[in-house]
């Protein structure tokens, strides 16, 4: 073991390695304990009951049969939960829900919001799948029984579900996500101009992470201990807290092992504190695990989207005007909407523009973020117009891209920290094996299939908040890193091991991360692409105090001993030091544009006659600072890819026109990506460290990887059969028909 | 799930003396049984488990090649003589669900598998099969999925076996024991169509139980292949399938036998139509002529017409050599 | 209405004779999460539409949520938990971690079972192959090259 805290140097850099996870040895082996795997003495079930039908009023419930289930502890519906579990639609924990989520811009819009969605608390039918009841049992086949036979006698009302851009009512919302949904630069366009204006539309998806959320609530008279699948502890925290009415510090909450987010565990959800308002009423444990179907319909999906993009060039392909206009839907009492046009704003050069979102209320859960929000249906809107744009011109899609380059953020007046979406360009062009020149569709054919190719560009904001990250040096145990971040597969854990390894000159293996308890010190929720930009820098600065705590204790001894900074606890007499660093957040005093960048390409192969698309090749080039991880790295822009597989080709919530309700709330159903869907993919990083973002120089990448896939995979599409189909998912009905 | 009582037998006699009791459903692999028992959609009041009984042989016997209703679908799929004598029938297999739950499910559970139509997977949507009289979602719904063949009034509910549409082209028997003593019913009615009774999907009588599957061995046979088509490359249903074998000499079709699969309520074939192929030069104009035959009774709807378009495509493709594919 | 009848089912589980008393409707899953304390395998849909919840029994992968506990009676059951050996993790655990073949790890068991399945099997040699083989098993982050590359590195030290 060889432990030399300080002597700097010597170990081999941790930072821009290749590292393993650290947690890879628990999640192999089983032993890596979700949400639910907690099971605690006593600990009842709880399963929810939806509602059928999409809009109406309950008029009563008929529980006697369900209540009779041997095991059946309690159920509740909205006639009890307020008395029995303090539970209320006036419940100030709302507003830091996913409920309240673009508040503020739709408020713009709507003089009176509606209030808060909150299940149980009235006879009101908001939306299908809305949870009417809640059965409460000694197990899950007593809980899951009752739940069957839990009779609801519903006033059922006409509801819709699916955008109708002639009748529905639309309003126009103001600021979200850091910019203004309408925005216009007008110019006049020459008048030798061309024009392509063209409608694009993608369904509702769903991220169904493969751990459905779960929640374990633990009520004690001295607080209670929540078990949670959260991209957030101390967000979920606090909204648990309110929820109950405690303070907030009498609510500990974990959630080291999260089975994937995507954004659906990004927001506060109702069974978050409904499983701590039931443990708390019948004071004991309770495990409220949604199911596959609950995924669909209560911790939020990305909305359908129908996109009017119109591109106006001159016929060197210099955009003179750029016009993106979204039609959206939200839910009749949340606020979240697509922010399609965020890229449209600034990813390219253009005098004009015209960015527009128009939201209508519908009868559907409430959407919500979902990796890549805005970006990722607006990017395929925006990209494959210009893939369009490129045709009618004839020119190469990346040489028009390079011709409308934007040199700065023109939206926000100002210049990018950096940009090497050229390299992204140039490297990813080269390894793909990208063309010179164009060539025209239905030029390639290899047995009996089509093979067309087609790239896209991506691009994704780099936020960062402030973070906090403490060091435990104990004179007996391991180095620990400990913070509330969470890791939900993003590779937090190992980047903060490598961090600190550096930091302190500290051998890897030596060092344990202890993550997503409140018992550590705050960082914010995983989302946007920010953790590593945020935490990282925390741990950097904690390494700085802990060495500058041993250099106050003393010289260190020789520096070929392994056990330096333990003789100097030795020797100063004490069992363990502790210091807490933070990050601030975006650096301060900048005026910058912080953005990551990067282009794929794709190639399909297309049988004409089968109706057969398959993605055969993939290669990403990205520009996202530097590396911390090349190896989780990768991972994570991978999965991106993969998800832009299943948009382009699989996946779509599909709604019962009739009953305004969803019909594929399952995974057989919504089709995901399976094993045979998925190419080989390379993934180039440009490299090239950001620093005037952060020390590290590095850009998170959570996100970045799945806008500009499924326009890329659209755009190989055409390129092999001629067929330009600007509806999501791409079936085997659009290839033969 | 429902509560139910569980029993094992060991014996066929001692399963069909169980069955006979009223609210008893045999248990084999339990694949689309025990996840339609956590739907809500089957509440058996006894579960019947039949795992143990010695039905799980593989042999060729004369003219017939012999599948134990229990053999495992991975077991079936794998087996030399299936391979040799049957090719479609592995294939079939091999396309459907996953590895799972191919080592799970019992060649006679596949059979009586039941649709996937999401609407009669669910106990609160209208549905005339799962609870007669309730009405049918899909008649006012997304049927881009749902069955252009065989439609009843109104349930348009596919037939989701890979194996059967394999089976049925290959003139397979299924041999069922009973109270009233064993039996045999061909592929060929051993589904019925939805009509106006689309709850009661084969020819089955309660209480009865398959024993084993016999599939004539043959040449024919011996080159069959199985086609299926869908949206992911695998571990999904079809959108359409095709089982078919054909004997070409000197140009001529000797032999032909066609199956589909995904389009129908059930496994589709037309033997009138091979029958009009027999003799004439293979062609793709051949072909297409046999094609319209077989989907003559087809009942599109504007959002499942694809369909008859993908079936023609896996047609040509599993009958035509390569170039005479694209020559019309 | 009466308490439902209760079940006693014997089953090896990880080379451990098991004994409970159980609800018929108990599913093989829940009698190893609920029961056995084995929480490696996960309920990812419940209905075996996703693969995390992949098991052996005697010796062949199955899906253990549509499995009824009464069905494992007198068999033997192998979950993520059984595979490493006295020395350390098995060979495709290890793969798993260099080749970064999960990232949140949910499904990350489920997996490894199934893929110990395709070990197993001298005829799954291309790429192509391990990839139809392993489609029952979702993953949702995306890690479906490092779990096939992690297979293929294994495969082909058994080559050699």
């Amino acid at each position: 073991m060889s432990r030399q805290a300080g002597a700097g140097g010597e170990a081999a850099r941790q930072i821009g390695a290749p590292r393993s996870r650290v947690d890879g040895v628990a999640k192999v082996t089983g032993r890596a304990a979700y949400a639910a795997d907690h099971a605690l003495p006593a600990q009842a079930h709880a399963w929810a009951v939806r509602s059928p039908v999409a809009a109406g009023t309950i008029l009563g419930f008929a529980l006697a049969e369900a209540r009779a289930v041997a095991g059946v502890i309690a159920i509740y519906t909205h006639l009890d939960a307020a008395q029995t579990l303090g539970w209320s639609a006036d419940n100030p924990a709302l507003a830091a829900s996913g409920e309240a989520l673009g508040r503020q811009a739709m408020a713009q819009a709507e003089p009176e919001p509606p209030p808060f969605y909150q299940p149980l608390t009235g006879p009101e039918i908001l939306f299908a799948g809305q949870w009417i009841a809640v059965v409460v049992a000694e197990t899950p086949e007593a809980a899951r029984e009752a739940a069957l036979l839990v009779r609801a006698e519903i006033a059922p009302a006409p509801a819709s579900a699916v955008l109708d851009r002639e009748t529905d009512s639309f309003v126009s919302p103001g600021f979200f996500f850091g910019a203004e949904m309408q925005v216009a630069r007008p110019a006049a366009p020459p008048a030798d101009a061309v024009t392509l204006a063209e409608t694009y539309a993608t369904p509702a998806q769903f991220h169904h992470p493969m751990e459905p959320s779960a929640t374990v609530a633990d009520w004690r008279a001295d607080g209670v201990t929540i078990h949670d699948s959260t991209q957030g502890v101390w967000a979920a925290r606090a909204f648990i807290a309110r929820s109950l009415g405690i303070e907030a510090d009498r609510v500990s909450l974990h959630a080291r092992y999260v089975g994937g987010g995507f954004g659906c565990k990004n927001q506060m959800w109702p069974h978050q504190a409904l499983a701590a308002h039931l443990s708390r009423a019948l004071g004991r444990p309770v495990r409220l695990q949604l199911s596959r179907a609950d995924m669909s319909v209560a911790s939020g999906h990305r909305s359908q989207t129908s996109q009017d993009v119109r591109l106006t060039a001159a016929p060197d392909g210099a955009l003179q005007a750029l016009a993106h206009v979204s039609w959206l839907p939200t839910s009749l009492r949340g606020n979240f909407f697509e922010p399609c046009g965020l890229n449209s704003m600034l990813l390219y050069a253009t005098p004009g523009l015209d960015i527009r979102h128009h939201v209508a209320r519908k009868s559907i859960p409430s959407p919500t973020v979902f990796r890549g929000p805005g970006e990722t249906p607006g990017s395929f809107a925006l990209e494959c117009a210009l893939d369009e744009l490129a045709r009618r011109l004839d020119v190469d899609p990346i040489a028009l891209r390079r011709r409308n380059y934007a040199m700065r953020d023109d939206y926000h007046g100002r210049d990018w920290s950096a940009n090497r979406l050229a390299a992204c360009y140039e490297q990813g062009a080269a390894a793909f094996g990208w063309p010179q020149a164009p060539t025209p569709p239905r030029a390639r054919r290899e047995g009996r299939e089509r093979v067309g190719i087609g790239m896209a560009t991506t691009a994704y904001p780099a936020p960062a908040l402030a973070a906090t990250v403490r060091l435990r040096l104990r004179r007996d145990g391991p180095l620990a890193v400990e913070t509330s971040a969470t890791d939900i597969g993003t590779g937090m854990a190992t980047i903060l091991a490598q961090a600190v390894a550096d930091g302190l000159g500290w051998p890897i293996d030596d060092i344990v991360v202890r993550l997503a308890s409140t018992d550590y010190p705050d960082a914010p929720t995983a989302g946007r692409s920010k953790s590593t930009a945020s935490v990282l820098p925390a741990a950097a600065e904690a390494c700085r105090m802990l060495l500058e705590r041993l250099r106050a204790l003393g010289p260190a001894p020789a520096p070929e001993s392994n056990r330096a900074p333990f003789h100097l606890l030795d020797a100063a007499g004490l069992d363990e030091l502790v210091v807490e660093g933070s990050s601030t957040g975006m650096p301060p005093g900048t005026d910058l544009s912080f953005y990551s960048f990067g282009a794929h390409f794709v190639e399909v192969r297309v049988d004409e006659a089968l109706g057969r698309v398959r993605v055969s090749r993939v290669v990403s080039a990205l520009d996202c600072g530097a590396i911390v991880n090349p190896k989780t790295a990768a991972s994570q822009i991978k999965g991106g890819i993969v998800f832009g597989i299943g948009m382009a080709l699989m996946e779509k919530g599909e709604f019962h026109p009739a009953a305004a309700r969803l019909v594929n709330d399952n995974l057989a159903d919504y089709a995901v990506p399976v094993h045979a869907d998925v190419p080989e993919m390379e993934v180039i990083f440009v490299g090239g460290a950001d620093e005037r973002f952060n020390a590290f120089g590095a850009r998170g990448l959570g996100e970045i990887g799945l806008p500009g896939v499924a326009a890329a995979i659209a755009n190989a599409v055409f390129d092999a059969t001629g067929k330009r189909i600007r509806s999501l998912p791409i079936t085997p009905a659009d290839i033969v028909g | 799930m429902r509560s139910f009582d569980y029993l094992r037998v060991d014996s066929l006699a001692q399963a069909l003396a169980a069955l006979s009791v009223p609210g008893s459903r045999a248990l084999a692999g339990g694949t689309t049984l025990v996840d339609l028992m956590k739907l809500g959609v089957e509440t058996p009041a006894r579960l019947v488990d039949i795992g143990g009984l010695p039905l799980a042989t593989i042999a060729r016997d004369g003219e017939a090649l012999l599948i134990g209703a229990l053999a495992s679908n991975s077991a079936v799929a794998e087996h030399p003589a299936v391979l040799r004598h049957a090719p479609a029938i592995a294939q079939a297999i091999l396309s459907g669900a996953s590895g799972q739950i191919r080592n799970m499910a019992s060649l006679a559970g596949n059979l009586m598998q039941r649709t996937r139509c999401p609407y009669f997977r669910a106990a609160d949507w209208p549905c005339d099969k799962r609870e007669p009289g309730s009405g049918c979602a899909a008649a006012t719904g997304s049927t881009a999925h749902h069955a252009v063949l065989g439609v009843g009034s109104p349930c348009r509910a596919v037939h989701p076996s890979d194996l059967a549409v394999a089976l049925l082209a290959l003139d397979a028997e299924v041999h069922v024991a009973g109270p009233a003593g064993p039996r045999r019913i061909a592929m060929a009615r051993f589904y019925r169509l939805p009509a106006d009774t689309p709850a009661i999907e084969t020819e089955l009588a309660p209480g009865e139980l398959i024993t084993h599957v016999a599939v004539p061995v043959g040449d024919l046979a011996g080159r069959s292949t199985y086609l299926k088509l869908r949206g992911r490359a695998s571990y999904e249903f079809a959108s359409a399938s095709v089982a078919a074998a054909i004997r070409v000499e000197e140009g001529v079709v000797g032999a032909v036998a066609v199956a589909l699969g995904g389009l129908g309520t059930v496994p589709w074939r037309d033997v009138a139509a091979e029958a009009d192929l027999l003799g004439r030069p293979l062609s793709r104009a051949a072909v297409d002529r046999f094609c319209d035959a077989l989907l003559a009774p087809a009942q599109p709807r504007a959002d499942n017409r694809y369909k008859l378009d993908l079936a023609r495509g896996a047609i040509r493709r599993c009958l035509l050599p390569d170039m005479m594919e694209e020559t019309a | 209405m009466p308490q439902p009848a209760t079940l006693t089912v014997s089953l090896l589980v990880n080379g451990r004779r098991i004994a409970a008393e159980i609800d018929p409707r108990r599913t093989l899953l829940d009698l190893l999460r609920e029961d056995c304390g084995l929480t490696g395998p996960k309920k990812g849909c419940d209905h075996g539409q996703c693969g995390a919840c992949t098991v052996h029994v005697d010796g062949k992968r199955m899906l253990s949520c549509l499995k009824l506990a009464a069905c494992a009676d007198g068999h033997a059951v192998t979950t993520i938990e059984g595979i490493a050996g006295e020395a350390g993790l098995h060979p495709l655990q290890q793969a798993f971690i260099d080749h970064d073949a999960f990232q949140c790890g949910y499904c990350t068991s489920g997996q490894i079972m199934s893929a110990l399945e395709a070990l197993a099997d001298p005829a799954l040699t291309t790429r192509a192959q391990i990839q139809e083989f392993m489609s029952g098993n979702l993953c949702r982050c995306g890690a479906y090259n490092g779990i096939v590359d992690a297979i293929m590195d294994l495969k082909a030290d058994a080559q050699l």
